[in-house]
């Protein structure tokens, strides 16, 4: 019997050869702007790219996109597939999305793989959004819908601390208590998610995020790829 | 009875205008109104392509209403649609459904579309799901932009208690390029939300060749110094934001939109 926490924890560890340490979503600028200049405004502004921005998208992408992967309706799959292909705000948040997508699922279908994953790899040509592939290699290998997402979310949040920690700079018990401050609220995002019945009714109220993100492609100095 | 309601009667109107390319030149070619829809076409300024303007009849638009607009541009034609107003959006009871605007914009092979409606204002407590949906044949271009006010700026009223739902797709050749949607339901939310801004306008271009076109917007809106704004290429389609005081976002728009276009807007923007 396979153990799919150890599976899980293996796919959502900053060791996983993804490339996420390169992507703020943001944090820089929004950092360079004084959005974010200690733990709390960082917290403030995780709550919202969780609750009403990124977070909100892509929990709603990735239940959809799981919950047609362990129903074996590939036809659903593909139209979430790219439903969130398209729902980018801007170029770098589309090739953070898009690279470390196209990195877990061929990295996956090395050292984890299923059928399905070759599969869908080869009708969607590699080209696949980061929360699909997670939800897809979670619904193939049996991971219940709700402990994927919540570690989903989790790691994506994490790792917009770390951006954060290295730019502000803050010191690692402040990102750790930052990453308790959003406990509730990462668990209110997959929650959201999982009550998603139609895409169609999902939408982001973050105007200064995506701000943010454009404002980051002519950014002087960046350490980050998003 | 419910007082919130001035008209029980919802309205559900529709409007459809399709242009396209007849003995060499750009020509209406199909119109259908219905109340209170309405499509005006005034004189073009000499040497500019040809001009809709879509009216609301009722003056805005209540909970409950429904309404239909679609523009078709046929292969190798041109035209500008603009709306004759800003859109007014009134505060809805409750218990009503949202209203809901349908926007179907197709642009042909070789045709230019430039969809420029004004600003729609969404009153405090106002319900309103729209959803645009732009389908550009190869060769096809397009140059649309939108403006939401979240509540009557001019009068300082805020939008804490209202559903402002705003979804876009631009589709090409069948396939889904980008899609994004506005979701502000109660209170804007604090952090990454609108900030101070109660205005934010997007403007989105598809062409084959994007590269340059974009980097005219960046250009242009290097500019912009009252408003954030900012201009991206995603999946090949521009998408260039403006937010900010709703005074601002417009006069930013109307610079942006003028010097990128490399024209006057329609008169309509200018009354």
């Amino acid at each position: 019997m396979v153990d799919p926490l150890y599976r899980l924890l293996a796919w959502l560890s900053p060791a996983y050869p993804i490339g996420a340490f390169s992507y703020s979503h943001g944090v820089e600028t929004a950092v360079e702007e004084g959005f974010v200049k200690d733990r709390a405004s960082l917290v403030t502004w995780l709550r919202t790219v969780l609750t009403d921005g990124t977070g909100r998208v892509d929990g709603a992408l990735f239940a959809a996109a799981w919950r047609a992967a362990e129903a074996q309706d590939w036809k659903t799959f593909d139209t979430v597939a790219e439903r969130a292909a398209a729902w980018r705000g801007t170029s770098e948040m589309a090739l953070e999305q898009r690279q470390q997508g196209g990195s877990f699922l061929s990295i996956t279908r090395n050292a984890w793989n299923h059928p399905d994953l070759d599969a869908t790899h080869q009708r969607l040509s590699g080209e696949i959004a980061l929360p699909v592939a997670v939800a897809l290699a979670a619904a193939v290998h049996g991971i219940a819908l709700e402990m994927a997402l919540s570690g989903y979310l989790h790691a994506f949040t994490a790792n917009l601390i770390s951006a954060a920690v290295r730019t502000v700079p803050l010191g690692q018990t402040d990102g750790q208590l930052a990453l308790a401050a959003l406990e509730a609220t990462v668990q209110r995002t997959v929650e959201a998610a999982l009550a998603v019945d139609d895409l169609d009714e999902v939408g982001t109220a973050t105007p200064l995020l995506d701000w943010c993100s454009l404002k980051h492609e002519t950014q002087y100095t960046r350490l980050f790829r998003s | 009875m419910n007082t919130l309601a001035p008209r029980m009667q919802r309205a559900s109107g529709e409007s459809r205008v399709a242009f396209a390319v007849r003995d060499g030149e750009t020509r209406l070619t199909d119109l259908y109104q219905r109340d209170p829809c309405r499509i005006l076409f005034p004189d073009p300024e000499p040497g500019e392509p040809p001009q809709a303007v879509l009216v609301t009849t009722s003056g805005g638009i209540a909970g409950g209403d429904v309404l239909k607009m679609a523009v078709e541009v046929g292969p190798s034609a041109h035209a500008v649609v603009a709306t004759q107003a800003a859109e007014k959006i009134y505060r809805a009871a409750l218990s009503s459904e949202p209203c809901t605007i349908a926007v179907d914009l197709a642009v042909g092979e070789g045709a230019i579309l430039d969809w420029l409606p004004q600003e729609t204002i969404v009153f405090e407590g106002s319900r309103l799901k729209r959803r645009t949906v732009a389908e550009v044949a190869a060769g096809g271009s397009l140059l649309a932009c939108e403006m939401v006010v979240l509540g009557r700026a001019a009068s300082g009223e805020r939008f804490t208690g209202g559903l402002l739902l705003d979804a876009w797709s631009v589709r090409r050749g069948g396939k889904l390029l980008w899609t994004d949607t506005l979701r502000v339901e109660g209170e804007t939310p604090l952090g990454a939300g609108f900030g101070t801004a109660n205005a934010l306008a997007t403007v989105i271009g598809v062409w084959d060749a994007p590269q340059p076109r974009f980097e005219t917007a960046r250009g242009l809106l290097e500019a912009a110094d009252k408003v954030r704004a900012g201009v991206t290429l995603v999946n090949g389609v521009m998408v260039a934001r403006l937010l900010g005081e709703a005074t601002e976002v417009r006069a930013a728009t109307i610079a942006f939109l003028t010097g990128f276009r490399g024209q006057r807007l329609p008169r309509v923007w200018h009354i």
